[in-house]
C-alpha cells in the first residue's frame, strides 16, 4: 500500500510532519495530502497548531520532523521565495507604503526566472485586480481601503503569481459578519475559476463547512478527523469533533451499559448497529445532535421531557429539554412554537441523531431510538 | 487516540535521516551567512575600533613604554602606580562628583519642562526648538558661551550681583565653585535633549489609564508619582544608562575652560587620560586609567540595569 | 516602537500633545506651564544673545562698563578676520562632510544590523546582540589612546578616514534601529519572502520605507553626536585645515588669547548649519520614544 513518492496529482503532501519548540510538542506527527484543485480547510480552536502547519508549508517555520512536498518536490530545505506557494494573512500584510497596484505587482517584480517584462507585469496585475473587483482602487494606498477591500488586495497579490498552492491563514476573521459571508462566496468563486490547491485555516466551523472539499479538524496539536463536511457532521470521529462542529453544541451524556447490553436514555432504549456489542457495565458517552431532534405534538415521539429554556433564532428555535436521569437535549422547534419553560415537549429523533462514543471519546457507532418502555 | 485516515494514500519519507540532517545543516548555514552579511559592516567596525582597542588597553595595563622605546612587561606596576597616584584619585572623585551633580539636576529640570510641554499645545513646536538649541552646540561652544555669562568683569550674572551690591564671583577661578559651574554648563546644554526624551516617553503613555485614574479621583501629583513615574521606567532606564556613559567621559568643557584647574579641582578622568597620552612617554599609566574607566562604566551600567530593568 | 509602522498604516489623528496621553489640563496648570517654559526658553536663549552681541563688537570695547548690549556701531571685523586669518570655511566643510558621511553610513549599517537582529533566525544571534549591548557601555574617551595607535598603525592619522571610521563602531544606533524594525509586523516580511523577495530586497523595499520616521530621529541623533564630537578629532587630526569646528573654535581661544569677538563670531556661524538641519527634521524628531532602544 505505501507508495514511495506521492502521486503526481497531489499538490501538497505532508509526511510524518511534526513541530516542537524544545520539549514542547505543538504538532504531533501527522500525514496530510491535498489534491490538485482541492479546497482543504484546517479547522480547530485557537492555539491548536493549525497556523503552524501553513507556516511550515510556506517555509516560514521549519518542520521539526518529516517531509513537505509541494507539487511533487521536497521543499523542507527550499527558501520560502522558491517554494511556489502564496499566502494570505489574517491581517492582510499589505505593504502600507505601496499603492494597491504596487502591492499586487510586487510578486511579479520580484520574479527572476523568468524576469518579467513591464507590459506582462501590468497586464497580469490588471487581470488579478479584475478578478477581485479592485480595478477602480489601483491607485489607492491600503490605508484608504475598507477591510474587505484590503482582503481582496491580499488575495489578488496571491493570485497574481500563479502559485502551485494557496495558503490562507484566517483570511476573513478580521471582517464583520456580513462582509465575511460575502467574501466567502467571492473566495469560492475565485477558487472555482483558478482551481488551485488551497489550504485554508479557520476556527469558524461555518466557513469550514460551507467552503471545504475536505476539512481537517485539529485539536491540541493532533489531527482529530479528516473528511468531507458531511462526514464530520454525520459521523464525527470523536467527541471533540462532535461538539466542535454543529450549532448549537451537541450535549454529551455518560451512560452505563445495562446488564442486557442495552443503552437507555431515561426510558428510551437506543437501537445500535447490530454488529456492535457493548460490554455490560461499561461506560459510554452519548451525544444527541440538536438539529436532528424535533419537537412534536404527536404521542409517538422518541423522548419527552420538560422544556427548560428556549433560544429563538428567527428561522427556528431551540429548546433545552430535560429528558430525566440528568440527561438533557437541545431540540429544534418551529420558530413560532408556543412553548414555555415547564411545558412537556415530545421529541422526535431522525436517523443519525444519536452518536455513541467509548470511554476515550472515540466514536463507536450511530444509534436511533428503539422501543420506548411504557 | 487512533490513527486518522489521511485521505489519499499513506506514504513514507523519501530521504534518509542522514540526508535530512545534511540538508538541514546546509539550509541553516545559508540563513546564518545571510544574517552575518547584514551584520558585517558593524562587526568589522566593532572589531577594529572597539574590540582591538579594549584588548590592547588590557594588555597595556601590564606593560610600560611602547611610544618611544620597546614595550616591557611590568606586571601589576601600572595598577599600583595608578591607585597610588593622588591626581588619578582626584580625577576619579571629580568625575563622580560632577556626574552626581549634573545627572539628577538635568533630569529634574527636563522632567518639569517635559510635563509643562505636554500640558500646553499652542506654541509648543517653537518652544521645543528654543529649548533644543543649547543641545545642538558642541560642549566647547557651550563652555565658551558661559565664559561671557559668568565672567567676573563683564558677565551678566556678576553684573546683576553688582547691581544688588554684592561682590563679583569668579565662578571658574574658585576651587570650590569651578566643578559645580561646569556641571551647570552641562546641565544647560543637556536639558533640551532630556526634555525631548522624557516628552517622547510621556507622549507614548496610554491615555486610558489616566482617564481611569482621574475617575478614581487621583490628584495630579498622585497621578505623577503612582502612574507616570512607574510607567516611564523604560525611558528612565535608557536615560540613566546613557547619561552615565556620557557624563563619566567629561572632557570638552573642562579642556576648554579650566584645563583641570584651579589647583586640579576640575581635572576629570578623561582629561587625565588625554594628558597622559602626550605628557608621559609611557602609555602604561594612561592605559590603566582608561581601563579603569571602562570597568567603572561597565559596572555602573550593569548595576543600573539590574536595578531599573523591567522584571518580567 | 510600533509607532513608525502605524503612522504609515493608519490615518494619523491630528491631536494636540495634551490630548495624546494626558488629560485636558486645567487653566491654572496651563498658565503655570507657560511660565515654566518661558523661563526655560529665556535661560536657553539669553546666552546666545551675548554671543550675537559680542560678535558684532570690537574686543576692546567689550570691557566698557556698564556693558553695551546693542553694539554701535556694528563691527564686522570679527567675521572678516575669521575668514581671512583662519580656515573657518574648511572647518565647516570638514564638520559637515564628516558628520554627514558618518550619519549616512551609520544609518545604512545600523539598519542592516538591526534588521538581522530583529527579524532573522541565525546561530549566534543572542551572542552578537549581547556583544553589541556590552559595547554600548564602553566610553569612547577611554579608548582614545589605543584608537590613536590603531589609526596610526593604519596610516590614517590626520585624514578624514581617521574621523569617519572609529565612530562607526558606536553600537547604540543598532539598538535604536532594531527597536524600530521590531515594530513592523512579522507577517509583512513573511509575505514579501513568499512573494519572492530576497532578504536584502525586503530590507530595502519594505523595512527601510516603513521605518523612515525612526530613521530621521536616528539620523539627527547621529549627526548631532558627530557635529559636537571633540576629544577624538582633537587627537586624530593635527593640521588646522583638516580640523572640525569644535576643535578649531577651541583653538581660537587658546592661541589668540582672549579674542572674544572673534570667538563669538565663530560660535555664531558654527551654530547655523546644525540649527538648520534640526529645523528641517524637528517635526519628526519630537514624537519618538527611544526608550525601547536598549531592550534585549
Amino acid at each position: 500500500m505505501p507508495a514511495l513518492s506521492p502521486p503526481s496529482d497531489v499538490a501538497v503532501s505532508l509526511i510524518q510532519v511534526a513541530k516542537s519548540y524544545g520539549a514542547v510538542e505543538v504538532l504531533h506527527p501527522f500525514e496530510l495530502q491535498v489534491a490538485e484543485g482541492e479546497f482543504v480547510v484546517l479547522l480547530g480552536p485557537s492555539g491548536c497548531g493549525k497556523s503552524t502547519i501553513l507556516k511550515m508549508i510556506a517555509g516560514l517555520e521549519e518542520a521539526s520532523h518529516g517531509e513537505i512536498h509541494v507539487a511533487g518536490e521536497l521543499v523542507n530545505y527550499v527558501r520560502p521565495r522558491d517554494r511556489n506557494v502564496a499566502m494570505v494573512f489574517q491581517n492582510y500584510a499589505l505593504y502600507p507604503h505601496m499603492t494597491v497596484r504596487e502591492n499586487i505587482a510586487f510578486p511579479l517584480k520580484m520574479s527572476r526566472q523568468p524576469r518579467l517584462k513591464r507590459a506582462v507585469i501590468d497586464e497580469r496585475t490588471a487581470e488579478a485586480a479584475d478578478i477581485v473587483d479592485l480595478t477602480p482602487y489601483l491607485g489607492r494606498k491600503p490605508a484608504q481601503l475598507s477591510g474587505g477591500q484590503r482582503q481582496r488586495v491580499a488575495l489578488a497579490r496571491a493570485i497574481v503569481r500563479q502559485p502551485a498552492v494557496f495558503l490562507m491563514d484566517e483570511p476573513l476573521s478580521n471582517l464583520d459578519a456580513l462582509l465575511r459571508a460575502d467574501m466567502r462566496t467571492s473566495l469560492l468563486d475565485v477558487h472555482a475559476r483558478i482551481k488551485k490547491a488551497t489550504l485554508y485555516v479557520t476556527h469558524d466551523q461555518i466557513e469550514a463547512m460551507t467552503m471545504a472539499d475536505r476539512v481537517v479538524v485539529i485539536n491540541a496539536g493532533r489531527i482529530q478527523q479528516i473528511g468531507q463536511p458531511h462526514e464530520l457532521y454525520t459521523a464525527p470521529a470523536n467527541t471533540f469533533v462532535a461538539q466542535f462542529i454543529g450549532s448549537p453544541r451537541m450535549p454529551l451524556h455518560s451512560l452505563t451499559v445495562s446488564d442486557d447490553g442495552a443503552l437507555r436514555i431515561a426510558d428510551a432504549t437506543l437501537a445500535l448497529d447490530p454488529a456492535v456489542v457493548l460490554e455490560p457495565g461499561a461506560t459510554v458517552t452519548v451525544g444527541l445532535r440538536p438539529s436532528a431532534l424535533r419537537a412534536t405534538t404527536s404521542g409517538s415521539a422518541c423522548f419527552f421531557g420538560e422544556a427548560r429554556r428556549r433560544d429563538y433564532l428567527g428561522s427556528d428555535s431551540y429548546l433545552e429539554v430535560d429528558l430525566g436521569d440528568g440527561a438533557s437535549a437541545m431540540v429544534r422547534a418551529e420558530a413560532d412554537a408556543e412553548v414555555r419553560p415547564g411545558d412537556i415537549v415530545h421529541v422526535d429523533a431522525a436517523p443519525g441523531a444519536i452518536h455513541v462514543f467509548d470511554e476515550a471519546g472515540v466514536r463507536i457507532c450511530g444509534a436511533s431510538v428503539g422501543q420506548r418502555e411504557q | 487516540m487512533t490513527d486518522v485516515d489521511t485521505g489519499l494514500s499513506s506514504t513514507q519519507l523519501t530521504l534518509s535521516p542522514e540526508e535530512h540532517r545534511r540538508l538541514r545543516r546546509r539550509y541553516r548555514r545559508r540563513t546564518t551567512l545571510t544574517a552575518y552579511a547584514f551584520l558585517g559592516p558593524n562587526l568589522l567596525a566593532f572589531i577594529a575600533f572597539l574590540l582591538i582597542p579594549v584588548v590592547w588597553l588590557f594588555v597595556s595595563t601590564f606593560r610600560t613604554g611602547g611610544v618611544l622605546g620597546p614595550a616591557e612587561f611590568v606586571g601589576l606596576d601600572n595598577w599600583r602606580d595608578t591607585f597610588a597616584d593622588p591626581l588619578a584619585r582626584t580625577s576619579i572623585r571629580n568625575t563622580v562628583v560632577y556626574s552626581a551633580m549634573a545627572i539628577p539636576a538635568v533630569f529634574v529640570i527636563a522632567m518639569v519642562l517635559a510635563l509643562a510641554l505636554r500640558t500646553i499645545s499652542r506654541g509648543s513646536a517653537l518652544i521645543r526648538v528654543a529649548l533644543y538649541l543649547p543641545t545642538l552646540q558642541p560642549a566647547v561652544v557651550a563652555a565658551f558661551i558661559f565664559v561671557f555669562v559668568l565672567h567676573p568683569d563683564f558677565g551678566v550674572i556678576n553684573y546683576a550681583i553688582r547691581g544688588f551690591g554684592g561682590d563679583p564671583i569668579n565662578f571658574l577661578g574658585d576651587t570650590s565653585l569651578a566643578l559645580p559651574t561646569i556641571a551647570g554648563i552641562e546641565v544647560w546644554r543637556g536639558t533640551g535633549f532630556w526634555t525631548m526624551m522624557f516628552l517622547a516617553g510621556l507622549t507614548a503613555l496610554p491615555s486610558e489609564l489616566y482617564h481611569a485614574a482621574e475617575i478614581d479621583g487621583a490628584g495630579a501629583i498622585r497621578r505623577f508619582v503612582r502612574l507616570t513615574l512607574p510607567l516611564l521606567r523604560p525611558t528612565f532606564y535608557f536615560a540613566v544608562i546613557f547619561a552615565t556613559i556620557v557624563n563619566l567621559q567629561l572632557f570638552d568643557s573642562v579642556f576648554a575652560l579650566t584645563d583641570g584647574g584651579p589647583v586640579n579641582s576640575t581635572i576629570s578622568v578623561s582629561l587625565y587620560i588625554y594628558r597622559s597620552l602626550f605628557l608621559f612617554g609611557d602609555i602604561g599609566f594612561g592605559a590603566t586609567l582608561s581601563f579603569l574607566l571602562v570597568i567603572t562604566v561597565l559596572v555602573l551600567t550593569g548595576l543600573q540595569t539590574f536595578l531599573l530593568r523591567d522584571r518580567k | 516602537m510600533p509607532r513608525t509602522y502605524e503612522d504609515e498604516t493608519r490615518e494619523v489623528e491630528s491631536s494636540g500633545s495634551a490630548a495624546r496621553s494626558g488629560l485636558p489640563a486645567s487653566r491654572p496648570a496651563i498658565a503655570l506651564s507657560y511660565v515654566i517654559l518661558l523661563v526655560g526658553v529665556a535661560i536657553a536663549l539669553v546666552p546666545f544673545l551675548y554671543v550675537v552681541s559680542t560678535s558684532l563688537k570690537e574686543t576692546t570695547s567689550l570691557f566698557s562698563y556698564p556693558p553695551d548690549w546693542i553694539p554701535s556701531p556694528i563691527y564686522w571685523g570679527n567675521f572678516e578676520s575669521l575668514f581671512a586669518d583662519h580656515p573657518f570655511v574648511w572647518w565647516t566643510f570638514n564638520t559637515l562632510f564628516v558628520a554627514g558621511t558618518v550619519t549616512v553610513l551609520k544609518l545604512w549599517f545600523d539598519t542592516m544590523a538591526g534588521y538581522a537582529l530583529a527579524k532573522m533566525e541565525f546561530t549566534g544571534r543572542r551572542g552578537v546582540a549581547l556583544l553589541f549591548l556590552l559595547s554600548v557601555a564602553i566610553p569612547i574617551s577611554a579608548l582614545i589612546i589605543p584608537l590613536f595607535f590603531v589609526v596610526r598603525y593604519l596610516g590614517l592619522l590626520n585624514t578624514y578616514w581617521a574621523l569617519i571610521l572609529p565612530p562607526l563602531a558606536n553600537p547604540l544606533g543598532i539598538f535604536m534601529a532594531r527597536s524600530f524594525i521590531v515594530g513592523i509586523p512579522d507577517n509583512l516580511e513573511d509575505s514579501a519572502r513568499l512573494d519572492g523577495a530576497s532578504e536584502f530586497t525586503i530590507y530595502r523595499k519594505i523595512v527601510l520605507p516603513l521605518i523612515r520616521p525612526g530613521l530621521v530621529v536616528l539620523g539627527m541623533f547621529t549627526f548631532m553626536l558627530q557635529y559636537t564630537s571633540f576629544i577624538w578629532p582633537l587627537i586624530a587630526v593635527q593640521d588646522s585645515e583638516r580640523q572640525v569646528l569644535a576643535v578649531g573654535i577651541s583653538g581660537l581661544q587658546s592661541a589668540f588669547l582672549q579674542d572674544w569677538g572673534l570667538l563669538s563670531a565663530a560660535m555664531l556661524l558654527a551654530a547655523i548649519p546644525i540649527t538648520l538641519v534640526f529645523l528641517l527634521v524637528q517635526k519628526a524628531f519630537v514624537v519618538n520614544d527611544l526608550s525601547g532602544a536598549l531592550k534585549e
